[in-house]
C-alpha cells in the first residue's frame, strides 16, 4: 500500500519546504525569545503601568487564535500601510505570538530563583541591568530550558498555520503534492514523519544543552 | 545632605512594614561606631534581619531615616552605598552559576571597575585568607556548607567594605561547620573591621561584640556592652530569651 519509490520521489521537494518550516519556528522563536524576556522583566517591574502593559500583551496574544494572529499581520495590516511578504508575516505573527508564552515560561524561573540570590546581588551595589545580565536571567533560563524547548517543539508544528498565507513550507507542500497525486494518506504520513524527526532531534539537543548549563551541584539536569 | 553626627551608621526611628499592615520594625534607632562590633539577638521573626536588609536598601521603609559614613541614605545613592556595604547571607549568597573564584572577582569588576587581572590577583588573596584558594575553581554548591560562608565572607571583604552585614552567617550550616566560620568571623573582627551579625551564637557575642542589641517585635529592648546585655539583662524578655537559648546549648552539648 505504501510505496517507497513515490516517497523516495516526492522527499526533496518536502525537504525545501522544510526549509522554511525551520526558518520560521526557529527565527520566529528567536523573536519571541527576546521579546519575551522583555516581556517578562517588565511585568516583574515594579512600574505597576509598565507592568500592566506586558500583563494585557500576553492577555490577548494568548486569548486569540495563531492562525488569526496570521491573517492579520498578512491581510490586516496592509490596511494601515505596512505590506510584508510571506515569509516575515510568518514570522513576526510566530514570534510575536511566542514571546507571549515564552514571557510566562520565563518569569516562571524568574520566580524560582531563591530571593537571596537576587538581594545578594542587589547588595553587592549591581545596577538592576547587571542583576538581570549576570545573575536572574542565566538562573532563570537554566531553570527553564525544558519548557523552552516544548515551546520551540510546539512552534515547529504551528507553523504549518502559515501555510494559509501561501508559504510553500513542509504541510503547504505535501497538500500541493495531493493535489497531483490524490495520495493523501502517503504524502501527510511522510510529512508527519519529517515533524516527529524534527522534534525529536530538538529534545535531544535540549537536554544535552541542560547538562551543560546544568550548575555543578545545584538544579541538576537528571540522567 | 550631612548628619551633625560622626557615627559611621545612623538609624532613626525606623518603621517597616509588610503588605502595608504588619508592622516588622517599630520605630527602631541605632548608632554604630567606626570599628564598632555590633551582635543582634532576638528571636525569629522578631525583626532582626529586617533591620540589615533595611540598612542595605533591600526592603522599604515606611519612616524613619538612615545616614551611613555621614550622607543620608536615598534611592539616588543607594548603589554607592551598597557597594560600601558589605553583605553575607544565611544562605544563597554566592551565585550558583560562578566558581568561588568568579564569585570573588565579579563584583570587583563590575562594581569597582577593576581589570580582570587585578580582580583576579585579589579574589585568589580573599580566597587565601579564607583558606579557600585550593576551592577556588570549584562551584558552591560543589564545596560544603562552611567552605560556601568562607567564600561569601571572602567575597565581601574583598570589596573592602566600610560596614558589613551579617545575617545569620551560622544558622543554615550543620553543626560541625559552624566553628570554621565563626573562626574567621572573629579574626576579621580583631581587624578593626566595622560589623552588624546577627546570631543566635552568644558565646560569639560575648567575645566579639563591643554591643549587644536585643530586638523583639520590631522594637530595641535592650542594647548595651555584653557584660552588662547578656549577663545582667533588666527585661523579662531577654531575661526568658537568653534562658531558651542556654538551655538548647546545654542539651546539645550532652
Amino acid at each position: 500500500m505504501i510505496d517507497l519509490g513515490f516517497l523516495t520521489s516526492i522527499f526533496p521537494y518536502l525537504i525545501q519546504g522544510l526549509v522554511f518550516t525551520l526558518e520560521l519556528s526557529v527565527l520566529g522563536f528567536i523573536l519571541g525569545f527576546f521579546l519575551g524576556v522583555t516581556l517578562a522583566v517588565l511585568r516583574l517591574s515594579n512600574d505597576k503601568l509598565l507592568s500592566s502593559i506586558s500583563s494585557l500583551y500576553i492577555d490577548l496574544i494568548r486569548g486569540t487564535p495563531l492562525l488569526v494572529q496570521i491573517l492579520i499581520i498578512y491581510f490586516g495590516l496592509p490596511s494601515l500601510g505596512l505590506y510584508f511578504d510571506p515569509i516575515t508575516a510568518g514570522v513576526l505573527a510566530i514570534g510575536l505570538n511566542s514571546a507571549a508564552y515564552q514571557a510566562e515560561i520565563i518569569r516562571s524561573g524568574i520566580k524560582s530563583i531563591p530571593k537571596e540570590n537576587i538581594e545578594s546581588a542587589q547588595s553587592l551595589g549591581l545596577t538592576d541591568f547587571k542583576i538581570y545580565k549576570f545573575v536572574v536571567l542565566p538562573l532563570a533560563i537554566r531553570n527553564v530550558i525544558p519548557a523552552l524547548t516544548n515551546e520551540l517543539v510546539t512552534l515547529v508544528k504551528d507553523s504549518s498555520l502559515v501555510s494559509v498565507i501561501g508559504v510553500a513550507e513542509l504541510t503547504r507542500r505535501g497538500e500541493y503534492i495531493i493535489a497531483w497525486t490524490f495520495r493523501p494518506f502517503e504524502v501527510y504520513l511522510l510529512v508527519a514523519m519529517i515533524y516527529f524527526v524534527i522534534c525529536y532531534f530538538l529534545s535531544k539537543l535540549s537536554s544535552k544543552l541542560e547538562k551543560v548549563l546544568a550548575v555543578p551541584g545545584f538544579f541538576s539536569a537528571k540522567e | 545632605m550631612r548628619s551633625m553626627s560622626s557615627y559611621l551608621l545612623s538609624v532613626k526611628n525606623l518603621r517597616v512594614s509588610y503588605n502595608n499592615n504588619v508592622e516588622v520594625l517599630k520605630g527602631v534607632s541605632l548608632n554604630v561606631e567606626k570599628g564598632e562590633k555590633v551582635v543582634i539577638i532576638g528571636p525569629s521573626g522578631s525583626g532582626k534581619s529586617t533591620l540589615l536588609k533595611a540598612i542595605d536598601g533591600l526592603v522599604k521603609i515606611k519612616e524613619g531615616e538612615i545616614f551611613f559614613d555621614g550622607v543620608k541614605v536615598t534611592n539616588d545613592n543607594i548603589i554607592k552605598v551598597r557597594s560600601e556595604i558589605g553583605f553575607v547571607f544565611q544562605n544563597y549568597t554566592l551565585f550558583p552559576h560562578f566558581t568561588l573564584l568568579k564569585n570573588v572577582m565579579f563584583p570587583l569588576q563590575e562594581v569597582k571597575k577593576l581589570s580582570r587581572e587585578e580582580s583576579e590577583k585579589i579574589a585568589s588573596e580573599a580566597l587565601e585568607s579564607v583558606g579557600l584558594l585550593e576551592k577556588a575553581q570549584s562551584y558552591p554548591f560543589e564545596v560544603s556548607g562552611g567552605q560556601r560562608q568562607r567564600a561569601a565572607i571572602a567575597r565581601a571583604l574583598a570589596l573592602n567594605p566600610k560596614l558589613l552585614l551579617l545575617d545569620e552567617p551560622t544558622s543554615a550550616l550543620d553543626p560541625e561547620f559552624v566553628g570554621e566560620v565563626l573562626e574567621i568571623l572573629e579574626e576579621i573582627a580583631r581587624k578593626g573591621i566595622t560589623m552588624i551579625v546577627v546570631t543566635h551564637e552568644i558565646d560569639f557575642a560575648e567575645d566579639v561584640a563591643t554591643n549587644v542589641v536585643f530586638i523583639d517585635n520590631g522594637e530595641i529592648i535592650e542594647i548595651g556592652p555584653p557584660s552588662e546585655v547578656l549577663v545582667s539583662p533588666r527585661s523579662e524578655r531577654l531575661k526568658k530569651f537568653l534562658s531558651r537559648i542556654i538551655r538548647k546549648k546545654l542539651i546539645y552539648q550532652k
